[in-house]
């Protein structure tokens, strides 16, 4: 039965035999083939690639892009085409059966063939600006990758549709999800060099090996290269953040270049920038620098104002501002660029979190940056002096979803947090662990009352730096709130990720 | 104490980025000399200056009637950093202002697809200097040269300089009223000389001087090459005119003219 034409659905629903959760089984006439499935399917029909006609061999529904059909369509959604692959079993990147046989038996999850046309598009994922050495892997669906900062002041998550691969497998659909933890730089180095991937890699295979802890990246290129790297990764615990973008009250939305326009004027090397609204519903953008007490020399200020006209979106008044580390925008801006997508700014009062988000229909990203609490901005106001505003209440939350992704809806959720390795049975329900003003030196007291002056700050000593770690407490208990979280005192992690 | 200038014209944008990404890279902090008719940079033993053609709009009150020029002192890259971002601009205003501290601030306003304009500002902070080290700043005066030649493609001659850099710290410039330069390096192990040929000699100031030199007679002066390069490299477009004046044993004077900006280079000779 053609498929030819039909696209695939959000939702990855498990058909037939475990081990397989083909990505468009939605009709189900074929059951998916268990191992040493039944030959089945339409006589060979000439590969559209080499031209070479095999017989398909297995009998689940793969659909999977070809690659010159796609090019054309590269900007807009690429509409996945069924062609008939590799089937020879053992033959290199071979699926179904044919691999299954190969590798028996094994806690294996295979996650085919990105599109060819989609590689480019493959974030840095999340960028090693944010200085982080670990990103987890969460599988079967969607796949998930996430990132956090040492200093727990950024976090970074890509969300990919099934939709973006040409072949999506899980493994069993009683395993739990999978997570993983790799280390960044091999990862980013499977994918270095950006141009010669666009040029020479025809397709592209990641599989989770269970056995040999070991996520397996094949690169099939062209003229029968076949690059495999084998990186070995570890298991670790959930990393969710809780943040919701419908919560916070400002939003701005623009063409990413746009906005990659207004960093322009700003040196590399700056590391925090605040934006707000000022006058005339101009948005800008400024570098702040820290105030150091005994600097001689100043530091250059620079400004950028833009008008309203060019942002898709704009709901914040006039005086708000936040401010955070311009390294970490810069990495999402740099993707958000390259894919030509909107990106949205959500974000609330100074000291709580911002939240920056890229969206397609086949992924989902988000950055969430912590931003300096309002006693600490020493940049003059943006446009009124009135930049104090009442504090949120310290509201609680209603209950997060306590799944990974319990929806398949990748569009909005909440996600519980949970940091610590043990409770994966028990998911408690956090209150935020976010209020902006706690200092450690004094008590918690209401935000609103001590947005003025620091509390004593011995002379002599620097202050504070005052970058609030964000959502990431430690639960010990599923009953208990948990403390407040210990403010991060660090600048954002340099190391290179 | 006030100053105001504008440029709207494109090329002297252009021309007034170049200068100050050149004066950024010869030195670390330099000296803006603001006077009614002219902005000098001044550079610890060099002097650039432009003039007023570049400005549509050129205002300024010094520090007093009798004084009126303005000294300031600012890091240089600041200044190149922010014109870089005037590459596509409508308009460039620079403005004396005090927001906080004493800064130059220079307000850029883009093209911008939308109707709405966008605007950069940068505010360079800067050091207003006092008086009394003003005559520590006047430009050099031109010392009386023994032999004056126009120098050649300063491309060729700083890829030259740079291999001999890798060889010996100390070079010997001589010239002399035939057209000849020499660049000279001895070590112990070798010696190199690159010579220069027809380079031609500019007129010379007074009669009497080119008339007691035998033009085959070369002046030589010892100079480090690091300061050589230096100014070598941060030229990157070719001047209009390039005047080297020798004398000798004593120092190596140039002369640059870029359209409107000159650039006298003085480099000392070693003891």
């Amino acid at each position: 039965m053609r498929r030819r034409g039909r696209g695939f659905r959000g939702a990855v629903r498990g058909k037939g035999t475990p081990g397989r959760l083909a990505a468009a089984g939605e009709t189900g006439t074929r059951a998916a083939g268990g191992v040493g499935g039944a030959r089945r399917g339409p006589a060979a029909r000439p590969s559209p690639v080499g031209g070479q006609a095999r017989p398909r061999r297995w009998g689940q529904h793969e659909v999977f892009g070809h690659r010159r059909q796609r090019e054309g369509a590269r900007q807009g959604r690429p509409f996945p085409v069924p062609h008939r692959g590799r089937a020879l079993p053992g033959a290199p990147g071979g699926r179904g059966e044919g691999g299954h046989n190969r590798e028996p038996a094994s806690p294996r999850v295979r996650l085919d063939a990105l599109g060819q046309n989609c590689l480019p598009r493959l974030p840095p994922p999340p960028p090693p600006v944010l200085g982080c050495q670990i990103g987890s892997c969460h599988l079967p669906r969607p796949l998930s990758l996430r990132t956090v900062n040492s200093s727990r002041s950024a976090y970074a998550c890509f969300l990919f549709a099934p939709l973006f691969f040409q072949q999506y497998q899980a493994a069993t659909s009683g395993q739990e999800a999978l997570r993983c933890k790799i280390l960044m730089k091999s990862f980013l180095a499977v994918f270095r060099s950006l141009a010669t991937v666009e040029k020479t890699v025809e397709k592209c295979c990641i599989s989770l090996n269970g056995r040999s802890s070991c996520l397996v990246v094949q690169l099939h290129c062209k003229y029968g290269v076949r690059k495999t790297h084998n990186l070995s990764f570890q298991d670790c615990e959930s990393l969710q953040a809780v943040f919701d973008p419908a919560l916070c009250p400002h939003v701005l939305r623009a063409p990413a270049r746009v906005l990659g326009e207004a960093v322009l004027p700003f040196p590399p090397a700056l590391a925090e920038v605040t934006l707000g609204i000022g006058c005339g519903r101009r948005v800008i953008l400024r570098s702040y620098q820290e105030e150091e007490a005994d600097s001689t020399v100043k530091a250059m200020v620079t400004e950028m104002s833009i008008g309203e006209e060019d942002f898709q979106q704009l709901q914040a008044q006039e005086g708000v501002a936040i401010t955070f580390c311009l390294k970490e925008f810069r990495g999402l801006l740099s993707f958000a660029e390259s894919a030509n997508l909107s990106l949205s700014v959500h974000f609330d009062a100074p000291g709580r979190p911002a939240i920056f988000a890229v969206k397609d229909s086949l992924l989902d990203g988000h950055f969430v940056l912590a931003t300096l609490s309002e006693s600490d901005l020493h940049s003059p106001a943006l446009c009124s002096p009135e930049l104090h505003r009442l504090a949120p209440p310290l509201q609680a939350h209603s209950t997060p979803h306590l799944d990974d992704f319990a929806s398949d809806d990748i569009d909005s959720y909440m996600i519980a947090m949970e940091t610590t390795a043990d409770s994966e049975g028990s998911r408690a329900v956090p209150s935020i662990p976010l209020s902006p003003g706690l200092r450690p030196p004094c008590s918690p007291g209401p935000f609103s009352e001590d947005h003025e002056a620091e509390p004593s700050t011995e002379p002599g000593t620097p202050p504070p730096k005052k970058f609030r770690s964000l959502f990431f407490g430690s639960i010990l208990a599923p009953v208990h709130s948990p403390p407040g979280p210990s403010p991060v005192l660090a600048e954002d992690s340099e190391g290179e990720g | 104490m006030k100053f105001r200038a504008k440029i709207v014209d494109a090329a002297c944008l252009n021309h007034f980025t170049r200068v100050s990404t050149m004066i950024a890279k010869l030195a670390k902090t330099c000296t803006l000399r603001i006077s009614p008719e002219k902005l000098n940079f001044v550079l610890s033993d060099r002097v650039a200056s432009g003039g007023e053609n570049f400005f549509s709009e050129f205002q300024m009150e010094g520090i007093s009637a009798e004084n009126n020029a303005i000294y300031l002192d600012l890091t240089a890259e600041n200044l190149s950093r922010a014109l870089k971002t005037a590459q596509n601009a409508r308009a460039l205003k620079i403005k004396l202002t005090n927001k906080h501290f004493p800064c130059l601030t220079v307000s850029i306003e883009l093209l911008s697809v939308s109707s709405s304009s966008r605007v950069v500002t940068h505010d360079i902070p800067v050091k207003v200097i006092p008086r009394k080290l003003w005559k520590d700043l006047q430009e050099p005066t031109i010392p009386d040269s023994d032999v004056s030649i126009y120098l050649p493609v300063l491309k060729t001659m700083k890829s030259i300089v740079e291999k001999m850099k890798n060889i010996s710290n100390h070079l010997i410039m001589e010239a002399n009223l035939s057209g000849e330069l020499n660049l000279k390096i001895e070590t112990e192990l070798v010696c190199i000389t690159t010579h220069f040929k027809d380079l031609g000699n500019p007129p010379p100031a007074s009669e009497d001087a080119s008339q007691e030199r035998p033009p085959e007679q070369m002046a030589e002066v010892h100079v480090d090459i690091r300061k050589l390069l230096q100014f070598l490299a941060g030229q990157q477009v070719n001047p209009t005119r390039a005047v080297c004046n020798l004398v000798s044993n004593k120092i190596v004077h140039f002369d640059l003219l870029h359209e409107d900006v000159s650039l006298q280079y003085f480099i000392p000779a070693l003891s």
